[in-house]
């Protein structure tokens, strides 16, 4: 909504109604450079004068108000006093009704707006300029005690950010005294047309995200971590054109193994494939795996191990080519398990689970042989991943696949600061969260890592590569 | 910048349509390769794929979710060079009604079509118009004609698919698949907007509340003589920050009354008034009223003849200062009906114009309103192509009236050429004629609403920023 006028035509308006409004064009130059003359007191007195004779209401304007996770959203603060400090409030309620927050302290301009994606923050849960900043800063609230990852488990529901002004630069909820406007954001996981089509057959267990249209669509399969199946990379994925089966190989209700372990043969990934490939939206042998954590172990694994699965790229996001467990199939977290059988964690404290993986580096019988992979492999790590070895994965990698002479199918990325968990863009960052360990009697505190900005660009940054990566190699005729 | 068709182009799209279009299609591949030849040179590949592998054409539409009034940008890519495509969009209504509209493109020799820049050589609209996929949509072959598209359910948004066809085709054939689709949500309601039924005090109408606790300016909305109660444009103003009252006077099944009779007197429109006033999360002295047809003349009558209310602006879009009723109650357009000998004769290339039986009431100063008695600024649209009611015409008169009371200084009159009765909220598909049910005739008739799509859709556009900068200016700044 454009603003009628503007704070100077105010003024003009305001001192010239009377008779001598007659404004010679001669003497409109020099009116206005008494104008920009004068100091920023008595600009802010005749603000608030005009402030009070035509009472204009600050106004946030959200742009767009409901948008694709990835898409860019124009924030924009409206008619405040010039150099008003104020805070830029958002709140999100989790599936599990937790609240995160963030706060951002921005200052207006002379002219009484803040624009979130030119304006700089001062200060809160984030400084510099970030237009997405007020999502991707957002933090958990700090008398949460239960610490559960911002997740998604179903993604044809929005998340509803509500975004709100608030007078003065505050830190915390209690502290808001005025709010002088606020607004509501969507943001969805899945694009307007694209279909969740919920597969449960040949033993499969997972969900298809097809793209509108007729097809045919280049496919994906979708891997996550060990701490199971959810809606999160999979709609925004389909929602770029790509038909993405979120596959769910371990800690799922309908799989028939215990939560964390994982007792499925090469079998199911190769009917999970199969399946993909001979869906008659999608197009044929042009399917990539993209895996995430443990998910890269099986999106390599397929690639190598299991000849009928020829996929045309890889990607792996914070992952290895090692497994965790102890053989071909068990519990996900055995080395955790191991360890704290021996010295119990203290579940109080946030725990970087790095080291205990990396000594399996120097076992060669537990490593994938990625010399076999025949297709281009894009690998991203966090360099402040503190769950999971993945720099130090990818550098092995690497080293293997120049032994084995296809080193040139590999791309790898790692982002300083960045922590584990690398999802779509502007998601906020899970810095740390509990999660449920089998033989654990209380829920193991695991530290993921990063620090938020850093990870935030990581995130924005991986995402287009991985776009990029996967329509150069997945490409439909 | 809108693009011009290059000779070139246009000796392609001549070809496109010659019965031996796979002769000509084999002419294709050499510019391909000339094509392929520039993107290798050009610019960095993070912005563009490589050219060894050939890309599946895609549709882009920004934002795909968004406000019915919002503009839609739409981008296709990927496509051949200089390829003649189609633009297709549909629309399947609630009342499960088909509308498409088609617009012939031709990309340029990045193998782009980018919907805000380029012109459209035919289909429902030609030129560049950003816009025209929605306000083109017309009904489908199969679908009976005459109708308009209507949104019962603001809470739901109307979904458009839009795809791209190869060729330039001029309707839906099974044997043609299209090259790619996606979807854009037209929503009513911005997220936080609330919807509240209103039932109470005789009143009939629905309330939309912005998001946030108030106190909002208000505004109160009442539609023609179609009646019921249509909530697309108040709930479009409320997602604008303005608490608007929809308030149904006839044909409602809430209301006691036969169909078409105004039976509700002036306390009915005074208790609507006061119970948006009084609202406790709307501020009393900022409400305004906004009329449309006959809703006009209840709104100028509101301010004119009842002295309890006094709105703090109104906007009046094609109505007048008089109306079809004799008296304060009775059936709308018995004038009409009464005239009306055979409806039989009324066709969709013939339809009836309603304008001509009620001129004669222009002439009758003893049944206007008296205009030099308002108080508040109003703005006043009307269409030069009405064809339903003499709308510019009424509205020079409310003018030179209001110019011989000293009051027109309130009055801002904007019309527009080329359009029709039914100015609604932008984008809107546009119809110039529609087969209606008359007031006070059991059988549907062609009714003639006038107006040339493109001029009335621009004006449905114009007319909403005016209106918005208008209740803005009055209603919050002042």
């Amino acid at each position: 909504m454009k603003r009628l006028l503007s704070t100077l035509q105010k003024w003009h308006m305001l001192h010239f109604q009377g008779p001598c409004n007659a404004v010679t064009q001669r003497q409109m130059p020099l009116l206005v450079n008494k104008i920009l003359q004068r100091s920023k007191a008595t600009a802010l007195q005749d603000a608030q004068s005009i402030r009070s004779k035509y009472q204009t209401d600050p106004v946030i304007i959200a742009r767009p108000t409901k948008a694709v996770v990835d898409e860019q959203i124009d924030i924009r603060v409206e008619n405040l006093l010039p150099n008003q400090a104020v805070t830029l409030h958002s709140l999100q309620k989790t599936e599990y009704g937790h609240l995160w927050e963030s706060f951002a302290h921005y200052v207006s301009s002379t002219d009484g707006t803040v624009q979130v994606m030119k304006d700089e923050s001062l200060g809160g849960s984030y400084t510099g300029c970030e237009p997405m900043g007020f999502i991707w800063s957002m933090t958990p609230d700090p008398e949460d005690t239960k610490k559960r990852r911002l997740m998604k488990t179903d993604a044809s529901i929005p998340d509803i950010v509500k975004v709100s002004v608030v007078d003065g630069h505050i830190l915390e909820r209690a502290a808001v005294k005025l709010i002088l406007a606020d607004t509501e954001v969507e943001r969805w996981h899945m694009a307007p047309g694209v279909r969740k089509v919920k597969v449960r057959q040949n033993g499969i267990v997972g969900n298809l995200f097809l793209p509108p249209g007729p097809g045919p669509f280049p496919g994906i399969i979708d891997l996550l971590g060990a701490t199971g199946a959810a809606d999160l990379r999979a709609g925004p994925l389909a929602s770029h054109g790509f038909a993405t089966l979120q596959l769910a190989y371990i800690s799922h209700a309908e799989l028939p193994y215990p939560t964390g372990y994982f007792g499925l043969t090469n079998d199911y990934f190769e009917e999970a494939y199969n399946f993909l490939n001979s869906h008659p939206e999608v197009a044929k042998d042009r399917i990539g795996i993209v895996g995430l954590c443990f998910g890269q172990y099986f999106t390599i694994k397929m690639a190598t191990e299991i000849p009928k699965i020829n996929p045309r790229c890889l990607v792996g996001v914070s992952g290895g080519h090692f497994s965790m467990m102890k053989n071909e199939t068990g519990f996900a977290h055995h080395c955790l398990i191991e360890y704290n059988a021996k010295k119990p964690f203290d579940t109080n404290i946030p725990v970087a689970t790095k080291h205990f993986l990396l000594p399996i580096l120097d076992k060669p019988d537990r490593i994938l042989q990625v010399g076999k992979i025949r297709c281009p492999l894009l690998l991203i790590a966090g360099e402040d991943d503190q769950s999971f070895p993945a720099v130090e994965a990818a550098a092995d990698i690497e080293r293997k696949m120049k032994e084995a002479g296809n080193n040139h199918l590999l791309t790898k990325i790692s982002y300083p600061g960045a922590g584990h968990i690398i999802e779509p863009p502007f998601f906020p960052l899970n810095k740390s969260s509990k999660i449920q360990i089998p033989t654990m009697k209380t829920k193991f505190y695991q530290l993921w890592g990063g620090e938020p900005k850093a990870h935030a660009y990581a995130q924005e940054d991986s995402w287009k590569r991985i776009l990029e990566f996967l329509k150069q190699h997945l490409a439909v005729n | 910048m809108t693009r011009v068709l290059s000779p070139l182009l246009a000796w392609h799209a001549s070809l496109s349509k010659q019965p031996f279009m796979a002769a000509a299609m084999q002419r294709i591949p050499v510019s391909l390769s000339w094509a392929a030849h520039d993107r290798r040179t050009q610019g960095p590949a993070s912005q563009r794929t490589l050219t060894t592998s050939q890309v599946a054409p895609v549709i882009v539409a920004r934002p795909t979710r968004a406000l019915s009034d919002d503009k839609v940008d739409i981008i296709v890519e990927n496509l051949q060079p200089n390829q003649p495509v189609t633009l297709y969009a549909m629309l399947m209504t609630e009342q499960k009604k088909l509308f498409e509209s088609f617009a012939h493109y031709v990309s340029n020799k990045d193998g782009t079509v980018q919907v805000a820049e380029d012109e459209s050589l035919g289909g429902s609209y030609t030129g560049c118009e950003p816009m025209g996929f929605i306000w083109s949509l017309t009904t489908a072959p199969e679908t009976p004609s005459g109708l308009r598209v209507r949104k019962e359910d603001v809470t739901t948004p109307f979904i458009v698919h839009v795809s791209v066809f190869d060729g330039h085709v001029f309707e839906r054939s099974p044997n043609k698949t299209a090259l790619a689709v996606t979807e854009v949500e037209r929503w009513f309601m911005a997220p936080g907007v609330k919807r509240v039924k209103v039932r109470q005090n005789g009143i009939v109408g629905t309330l939309f509340l912005p998001l946030g606790p108030g106190p909002f300016p208000g505004v109160m909305e009442l539609w023609g003589g179609a009646g019921g109660l249509n909530e697309f444009r108040a709930a479009l103003l409320a997602s604008h920050g303005f608490a608007t009252l929809v308030v149904a006077y006839t044909n409602h099944p809430d209301l006691p009354y036969p169909n078409y009779y105004i039976g509700v007197s002036d306390d009915y429109f005074q208790e609507a008034f006061h119970f948006l006033q009084n609202h406790h999360q709307i501020a009393k002295d900022r409400t305004g009223i906004l009329g449309h047809c006959i809703g006009q003349y209840i709104a100028l009558r509101m301010e004119i003849d009842m002295p309890n209310i006094r709105p703090r602006c109104i906007v009046g879009i094609n109505g007048g200062h008089y109306w079809p009723v004799d008296g304060k109650t009775g059936y709308i357009f018995e004038i009409i009906t009464k005239k009306l000998m055979n409806t039989q004769q009324y066709t969709e290339d013939n339809p009836l114009c309603m304008k001509p039986f009620m001129t004669h009431l222009l002439n009758k100063p003893s049944c206007h309103l008296d205009v030099g008695k308002i108080r508040c600024p109003i703005l006043l649209f009307s269409s030069e192509d009405d064809q339903a009611f003499a709308a510019k015409e009424t509205s020079l008169d409310i003018e030179r009236k209001m110019k011989l009371a000293g009051n027109s200084h309130l009055l801002t009159r904007v019309t527009y050429p080329k359009t029709g009765h039914l100015i609604e909220p932008p984008f809107a598909p546009v119809t110039p004629v529609s087969f209606s049910p008359i007031p006070g005739i059991e059988d549907k008739v062609w009714l003639a609403w006038g107006g040339e799509k493109r001029s009335h859709a621009h004006a449905q556009d114009d007319l909403w920023q005016r209106t918005l900068s208008f209740l803005n200016q009055h209603l919050v700044l002042s």
